[in-house]
């Protein structure tokens, strides 16, 4: 697989997050990143509170009663 | 004392594989129809049959249902063996006379192998095929939990890599229990028990959560009695239902489903899908093996979780067979996942009837896995934390100017597995893995047997590249502790430093 991999890659094929060998890899642009200052001064809690509210929603979803007990044949 | 009725010894049979090999008389059967054209579409030259075949989960359905009905059913099997070459008697002596190249040569066109059990209405039992070549090596097929089977035929050893897939007999197995079953076979319990037969499963189910119920004939299951035979396996069962409430059912978003499923099986663990059949309500319970890695649709700039473009599954269906493509697709009505069969272009070239076609569209409703015990990690909150990752990441590069997309995964791995396979999958033979193994053998801090892995990576115009993997404790349930980064690039370093609480994330392993 390692091998095929590699021949994708050389091939110019798209890979998933798991799956790209080190030879398909880029370099990054160079960034600058922002200091632990200007970070605390552009964050918005409500958004962040929301977001976090939609991860419950999603990933976080308790077992009922009713899925218990649904038969299946 | 005379001969009796017994069992005569029988020549092996060998035909070639069309449309007068011993899977012929099943042809009206969906299952025996969706075989053959697997088969086909395997390349399948050559059918061996094993008159006589005493196969164990047949004995066990036989001593615990069978062997006491009024019909007289025999105890013995047939069995099936498929390649995908011309076997003929001289071939096969001198396979059988230990020549090496010819045993070498025949062992490389195994295909697997097929129990034909004497049930007249379900007579498919144990069957391991291998699965279909992957042409998309950049975004493979994950088929983690499949495992290495070993077959003897005549004293020879033949192995298949595959999942066991049977039909239901509504005798000791439902479709419930035959997709614990299979799942129960996974790779991932290689080291931890015997495979139950489907007696075992059946009767594990009713020990604690019979309700009053007969345990045979058995014609189906609750969800909880699935999860306590998961438990009395020394195993436990993990839930995840769906998020949306449709009439009649709840249901899944294409997020949940498709990033959920994809981890559990990445993990090795296969998923029992319950399901409702879209024509009838019926409740349906199906084991799902793998999945096709998705690439980022084209276009997409937001970061999101990588798995929820997944767009193809494999599963173990009793009423077609092993392996069976489904689409994933989204009702347009109500936006919630549904399954169509979708059977590949390649077979669908062959000769032979789709026998998924006009199959029923699924409606998931919930999804049930074996794990570990001491796996104790909630699939949900780890990705509840991959998305908290990623909404923080992103964040902070967008702070920079510079624009990147993010994509982020989920995983739970032995220790050994990620360093053995994990990364070096992504660092290949290089100074870095070495670097990266050592580090985390001395200098991060006693590590759990399994760790939920989230990996974030960056969008380049080859896929995803990594940036760098969290590897979190499973064994304290729903707080998740962080034991180290795998930093890929010296920009995920300076990132976590830019966390809310950067000693969350544990130790820095450097990778790069």
């Amino acid at each position: 697989m390692a091998k095929a991999r590699k021949a994708a890659a050389s091939r110019g094929e798209v890979f998933g997050l798991w799956s790209m060998p080190r030879s398909a890899w880029t370099a990054f642009p160079e960034i600058t990143l922002p200091t632990p200052a200007e970070l605390a001064r552009t964050r918005d809690p409500v958004k962040e509170r929301e977001a976090a509210a939609l991860r419950r929603r999603v990933f976080e979803v308790p077992v009922s009663e009713q899925t218990l007990r649904e038969v299946v044949h | 004392m005379t001969a009796g009725p017994w069992l005569k010894a029988q020549r092996l049979r060998i035909s070639s594989f069309g449309k007068t090999d011993p899977l012929a008389e099943f042809e009206s059967s969906r299952q025996g129809q969706y075989l053959r054209r697997y088969l086909a579409g395997l390349g399948a030259e050559s059918v061996v049959e094993e008159p006589n075949y005493f196969d164990r989960d047949y004995l066990s359905e036989f001593s615990g249902f069978y062997g006491v009905a009024a019909r007289g059913f025999p105890n013995i099997c047939r069995r099936l063996h498929f390649f995908s070459c011309k076997v003929d008697r001289q071939r096969l002596s001198k396979v059988l006379s230990n020549h090496e190249k010819s045993t070498k040569d025949l062992r490389e066109h195994y295909l697997g192998f097929a129990v034909l059990r004497p049930i007249p209405w379900a007579p498919f039992g144990r069957t391991v095929l291998k699965a279909f070549p992957d042409h998309s090596p950049g975004t493979p097929r994950i088929t983690q939990p499949m495992r290495e089977y070993v077959a003897h035929l005549a004293g020879v050893e033949l192995k298949v890599v595959g999942l066991a897939w049977q039909q239901q007999d509504t005798g000791v197995g439902a479709c419930a229990t035959i997709a614990l079953w299979t799942a129960l076979q996974s790779s991932a319990f290689d080291a931890h028990h015997a495979v139950p037969t489907t007696l075992d499963v059946t009767r594990a189910a009713h020990r604690t959560a019979s309700l009053g119920n007969r345990v045979f004939p058995s014609s189906g299951l609750t969800i909880a009695q699935l999860c306590e035979a998961i438990k009395e396996h020394r195993l436990e069962p993990v839930i995840s239902e769906g998020d949306l409430d449709i009439p009649g059912q709840r249901a899944f978003s294409r997020q949940r489903f498709s990033t959920m499923v994809a981890a559990k099986i990445r993990s090795g663990y296969p998923v029992i899908l319950t399901a409702r059949m879209q024509d009838d309500a019926v409740g349906h319970a199906l084991c799902l093996v793998g999945f096709r890695e998705a690439p980022l649709p084209a276009g997409a700039v937001a970061s999101h979780l990588q798995d929820e473009y997944t767009a193809f599954l494999y599963l173990h269906d009793d009423n077609i067979g092993p392996n069976v493509r489904f689409a994933i697709a989204v009702d347009p009505a109500q936006g919630n996942v549904v399954l169509k069969a979708a059977a590949p272009t390649s077979i669908a070239a062959a000769a032979w009837p789709d026998a998924t076609a006009g199959y029923c569209t699924l409606v998931p409703d919930a999804l049930i896995c074996a794990v570990h015990e001491d796996m104790r990690a909630n699939f949900g909150r780890l990705h509840s934390a991959a998305a908290k990752l990623l909404h923080e990441v992103d964040w902070i590069l967008s702070q920079s100017q510079v624009c990147l997309t993010l994509s982020a995964g989920v995983a739970v791995r032995r220790v050994a597995e990620y360093m053995r396979e994990v990364l070096p999958q992504a660092l290949g033979p290089s100074r870095e893995l070495a670097a990266a193994r050592l580090q985390l053998q001395e200098q991060v801090v006693p590590m759990s047997n399994h760790v939920g892995v989230v990996r974030i990576g960056v969008q380049t115009s080859a896929g995803p590249q990594p940036l760098l993997d969290v590897l979190f404790d499973t064994t304290e349930g729903d707080r998740l502790r962080a034991f180290c980064h795998v930093d890929f690039h010296p920009l995920a370093l300076r990132v976590s430093k830019l966390l809310p609480r950067p000693d969350d994330l544990g130790t820095s392993v450097c990778a790069y």
